[in-house]
């Protein structure tokens, strides 16, 4: 009998243990957070690339698709056709704001279309030169292939600005009035996504410090007055407004913005405002300038006032 | 007898085990509110902000909120995004003179408009490129969608804006489309609509940015 509780007591403590190493084992949930939706999909796609590893053998081809297009729509479509809905929403919304005519929306089309093939050629060739073999996906530098095909995601998010054939045809086909018209439409949108961004961040500051009526309206005066709405090449998500907005707010000098709040909530605000930067790169990475020209702009902004965040030495 | 002296002795390791996993698993009172301890926070502040009450009316409401935030989790009490939140403003008002708490419930007003707003802000934005809304569209919808949203609809916004969920609240066509042009009425229809409307109140909508610490900040 005491043989028998004594091994009772020993599997007794067997249980314990296990049943504690079993409970800790359990992670708590990742916290994702209000992140470029652009970046939040590049980051998620990256790391699930190259499905097809069957029998351990790594598509190379198929991976890098999936790294530079992305996963979302690739069920339906193929990489081109899903640049070219992209292409089409583009030139739908366009042809309504600017009132294009269907010899102008026909050019925007083809010259988009020709942004299309030559990236898509790119991607292609990039292919060949990466894609001499079939690999072991156990010995896959999977890390290599992500830094190589940046430069790619960096295109496809810019596919229709700058020096593209789009924007130079944009820039061609509109008459004077349709420009004006356009570019005014373009304005109201950006303020209009601002003043989102703007009630987005007092509503996230407002839950996180408590913050009262009063406070509330004097915060969204000073965001909507220090700070400017923001341009992308691609839509603007709520969120990206968002970020827009909040990383402005790190960089308000401390001074106009340490009068709205009680001490203690300064002092949290303050902590918070420091993980700003993260998001600023989000916004830099997706081409996402600050309407108006002239002043600092995302990534590139000296410091001389000391900023919300204490971040002067991070800004480049 | 052996073989039952078998059972009870394997039946008591069992209930060690589980008792060491509960034990573990569970620090006190976390998870008798489960993700709903952020809310916890949130309130507090903002009592904290508006009141600045004493530490004893600081610990009452904090016993009631919790309270009632441990019913919410478990469902025996209201849990919705149309009652969770009255019930929680009771829980504090309860705690406080007379006039404390007419201010606290005028602010708390104040708090449920500002959130209101920026989430029928926030749709609009995010219909927008879809339908191609001109400006007047835009603050239009604004101004027609204010005095009719609903709680459940900021939720799904919330939602939306944190975990890109790309659906948008079923928002009745009578509200929207008096105000759309015919292609932008079809542009409507073809949006994906978040048809959950019976939804609990999830604290998870305010994100990592819109929770408060969780201890006191009072260094």
């Amino acid at each position: 009998m005491l043989w028998s509780i004594g091994r009772f007591g020993l599997r007794a403590a067997a249980a314990a243990i296990l049943g504690f190493s079993l409970a800790g084992a359990a992670p708590p949930p990742a916290d994702d957070d209000l992140v470029d939706e652009a970046v939040k999909k590049t980051g998620e796609e990256e790391r699930v690339f190259n499905p097809n590893g069957n029998n351990g053998i790594v598509d190379i081809a198929a991976s890098i698709d999936q790294a530079v297009f992305g996963t979302q729509g690739a069920q339906n479509h193929s990489p081109q056709e899903r640049l070219e809905l992209r292409l089409q929403k583009r030139v739908d919304l366009l042809a309504r704001d600017a009132a294009l005519s269907e010899d102008q929306k026909q050019k925007l089309l083809f010259a988009g279309k020709g942004d299309i093939g030559r990236f898509v050629e790119r991607v292609e060739h990039f292919k060949t030169r990466r894609q001499t073999a079939k690999a072991d996906v156990n010995r896959f530098d999977w890390d290599q292939l992500f830094k190589e095909t940046q430069p790619l995601v960096a295109s496809r998010i810019s596919l229709f600005a700058n020096e593209s054939l789009f924007a130079k045809t944009l820039a061609k086909v509109l008459s004077a009035e349709q420009q004006a018209r356009y570019e005014k439409i373009e304005r109201e949108r950006a303020e209009f996504q601002h003043r989102t961004g703007v009630q987005l961040t007092v509503l996230r500051m407002s839950t996180a410090l408590g913050l009262s009526g009063d406070q509330r309206q004097r915060l969204e005066q000073l965001l909507l007055t220090e700070t400017r709405p923001g341009r992308g090449a691609n839509r603007i998500y709520p969120t990206t407004s968002f970020n827009i907005v909040y990383v402005q707010m790190a960089h308000l000098p401390a001074e106009r913005l340490r009068p709205l709040f009680e001490p203690w909530q300064w002092r949290a605000l303050k902590r918070r405002l420091e993980n700003a930067v993260r998001f600023e790169e989000g916004l830099v990475r997706n081409g996402v300038v600050l309407d108006g020209g002239k002043g600092p702009q995302f990534g590139r902004r000296g410091q001389k006032q000391e900023p919300a965040s204490g971040l002067g030495a991070a800004t480049k | 007898m052996s073989r039952s002296f078998f059972l009870v002795r394997w039946g008591l390791l069992l209930v060690l085990a589980a008792t060491a996993v509960g034990l573990r698993a569970q620090p006190p009172r976390a998870d008798a509110l489960g993700p709903l301890r952020a809310q916890l926070q949130v309130e507090l502040q903002f009592v904290r902000k508006i009141c600045a009450p004493s530490q004893p009316q600081m610990q009452a409401i904090t016993k009631d909120l919790e309270k009632c935030l441990a019913d919410a989790a478990k469902r025996t009490g209201p849990s919705s995004c149309d009652l969770l939140p009255p019930a929680l403003a009771d829980s504090v008002a309860n705690h406080l003179s007379k006039s404390d708490a007419a201010r606290y419930r005028a602010e708390v007003l104040k708090r449920d408009a500002q959130e209101r707003e920026a989430c029928v802000y926030t749709f609009v934005a995010l219909v927008d490129p879809d339908l191609g809304l001109s400006d007047h569209q835009r603050k239009a919808l604004v101004a027609a969608l204010l005095p009719v949203w609903k709680p459940v609809w900021s939720q799904m916004i919330e939602m939306d804006v944190r975990w890109a969920t790309r659906r948008v609240p079923p928002i009745p066509d009578d509200f929207i489309l008096p105000l759309l042009d015919a292609d932008q009425a079809q542009a409507w229809k073809r949006l994906p609509k978040n048809l959950e409307i019976h939804q609990v109140f999830d604290a998870q909508r305010i994100g990592a940015i819109g929770t408060p610490n969780p201890l006191p900040d009072d260094e």
